[in-house]
């Protein structure tokens, strides 16, 4: 267990981490996300006994790190950003955790072997690693890492600028070996990585972690504008709440009143301290909006808005259709046969639909 | 104009005869300057090694001081070492003035400076990922160094190299030390000096020749070393 007890690092006269306190237990996948500069890798170096804290301290299984202690030290397994290679050969640069261990030669050849299958590159033994490409060369880093088997694996940025293939191989090995019950801590700007391979993310801004959570509750319930912009949520609007009922709460915006389901709509540290009046932002899904044309309507009551569409725009697999709501800007990501299936003649004008677990609520 | 050419024609005559007192000079500049950048190796890598990991009060400075001592003129070593080992001085007791130890001991501190300052150099060069790799990969302090001595050796034989070459070209520390008594403390560069002297444009030719024939051979086996 990583125990991360109001840590601070100061560079100069730079606050770097100011006052993060977490608990990451044993076999748990955390993923820190956030903006550049904002403390991720600064964390990680002090949990990996590079930097020492300013203030605070880390506790790994209850012993403390800072005198980094090499018994200590070698349960821990660290991947940088850059790839690393160290100028020897391939089989050389894998087995150096090994030989530091004074595991056997027999030991060791196994091993690397075993992990040279894994990262698909069996054959390569001899090659130079410098030689690599930085695909290849960040391939042989996690191996060198992972073949001396850490109970708590650090990755900073692992597959930053990387091609897919390396990307794909690196992911499966985080994945797997997380699965073998080790604990893995990793940051990523890469939101949909952190969702796919971890338990909980930790939104790191201002140098501390601002949120924490499950994948589904960061990425749909984030606790505040800021988080929202960095995980790309789009259609924030200012919101003020009108009205509580006993499943949902009112919220007042530019273009009507939002009706949004109590658990949806709002973070559930605040569910409770939200108030009538409150001045915050709304944030709608964009995957979950409907529109309708002007015929289809029916007799769906709530939250609907006429508007008008102004753009439709590819989007991959999906289409990005910017509707103009009484001058507020919407936009609704629909697949390419629900646009095609809009009739024609009524396009531009059509009556859009916001499912209320599609609406949350974010105080300033 | 054809005193040159005569001289070359002669130099190529003694080395291809292998004249006694040129191969004797040969054989003992050889012995001083190896004797002499060993010692230093031994002393100016972990020494380096030291200096760059350590962290203590005054680093900055001792760094500068050494950075100077590179263009220490080979004449003060020279006066130093006289001082050190005449019969009054400190290390009088040993006897080693005018001896080939002494001569050891003059071109040891005269290349020290260097060798040290470059292997500074060579581990500062190491990117800090690497280290950063080496300390979570659970190195101790003994493995630490030993394999950033072995990701830094091509620079740090390159040390060797300007250290060796430093040491077989000097002559100031060489004739005031060993006084390049015949026989006992010549070597090639003391021997060019004096013969040119002395007139004797052939002998100083040959030996010009081996000289550089010496380091070329060194620089080749280390290049080819190098691209191993």
């Amino acid at each position: 267990m990583i125990e991360i007890d109001n840590v601070t690092k100061w560079f100069s006269e730079k606050q770097v981490l100011s006052g993060i306190t977490e608990i990451i237990p044993d076999g748990e996948c955390f993923t820190i996300i956030g903006p550049s500069g904002q403390g991720k890798s600064t964390l990680l170096r002090i949990i990996a006994m590079l930097d020492t804290p300013s203030s605070g301290g880390v506790l790994i299984d209850g012993n403390d790190v800072s005198h980094a202690p090499l018994e200590l030290r070698r349960k821990l397994g660290m991947v940088f950003q850059q790839p690393v290679a160290f100028k020897e050969s391939v089989y050389d640069n894998i087995a150096l955790g090994l030989r530091y261990r004074g595991f056997r030669k027999d030991t060791i050849q196994y091993r690397v072997s075993t992990i040279l299958e894994q990262i698909g590159l069996l054959g390569y033994e001899n090659r130079k690693a410098p030689t690599l490409s930085g695909g290849e060369m960040q391939r042989v880093s996690l191996a060198r890492v992972l073949v001396t088997e850490p109970d708590i694996l650090l990755l900073d940025e692992p597959t930053a600028n990387l091609d897919p293939v390396s990307v794909q191989v690196i992911e499966s090995l985080i994945s797997s070996y997380h699965k073998t019950g080790h604990t893995v801590l990793m940051s990523t700007h890469d939101l949909y990585q952190g969702q796919r391979l971890c338990d909980r993310i930790g939104a790191m801004m201002h140098g501390t972690f601002i949120q924490t959570g499950s994948p589904k509750d960061v990425f749909t319930r984030p606790i505040s504008v800021e988080v929202a912009n960095f995980i790309g949520v789009s259609n924030i609007f200012d919101g003020m709440i009108k009205g509580f009922d006993d499943e949902s709460m009112m919220i007042q915006t530019e273009f009507g009143v939002l009706k949004g389901k109590k658990t949806s709509s709002c973070s559930q540290k605040r569910r409770s301290e939200f108030h009538i009046g409150e001045r915050g932002a709304v944030s709608v899904r964009p995957e979950e909006i409907k529109i309708y044309s002007v015929n289809e309507k029916g007799n769906i009551q709530d939250n609907v808005f006429s508007g008008l569409i102004i753009a439709v725009a590819a989007y991959g697999l999906l289409t990005n259709v910017t509707l103009d709501l009484d001058g507020a800007t919407l936009t609704a990501q629909l697949r390419w046969s629900e646009v095609a299936d809009l009739d024609s003649s009524s396009r531009d004008h059509v009556f859009v639909h916001i499912p209320s677990h599609a609406v949350h609520f974010m105080s300033l | 104009m054809n005193e040159i050419i005569s001289g070359c024609i002669t130099a190529i005559h003694l080395i291809l005869t292998r004249d006694p007192s040129v191969m004797e000079i040969t054989m003992l500049t050889l012995q001083v300057t190896l004797t002499a950048v060993l010692i230093a190796t031994c002393i100016s890598i972990p020494l380096g090694s030291c200096i760059t990991f350590r962290e203590f009060f005054g680093k900055k400075y001792v760094i500068g001081v050494i950075q100077t001592l590179y263009a220490f003129p080979t004449v003060i070593i020279g006066l130093f070492c006289f001082l050190l080992l005449s019969k009054s001085g400190p290390l009088g007791f040993l006897g080693w003035l005018f001896t080939p130890h002494g001569m050891i001991l003059g071109q040891t501190l005269l290349v020290m400076p260097i060798m040290t300052g470059l292997t500074i150099s060579a581990l500062q060069a190491i990117p800090k990922s690497i280290t950063d790799t080496i300390a979570v990969l659970g190195a101790t302090s003994r493995q630490f160094l030993f394999t950033h001595l072995r990701e830094a050796r091509f620079a740090i034989m390159a040390t060797v190299i300007v250290g060796f070459s430093r040491a077989i070209s000097e002559v100031g520390a060489a004739i005031m030390i060993g006084g390049n008594i015949r026989g006992h403390t010549r070597i090639l560069t003391t021997s060019i000096s004096l013969n040119t002297s002395m007139g004797d444009i052939d002998m100083s030719l040959a030996l010009g020749f081996i000289l550089l024939g010496i380091a070329l051979l060194v620089n080749i086996a280390m290049g080819l070393v190098q691209q191993r």
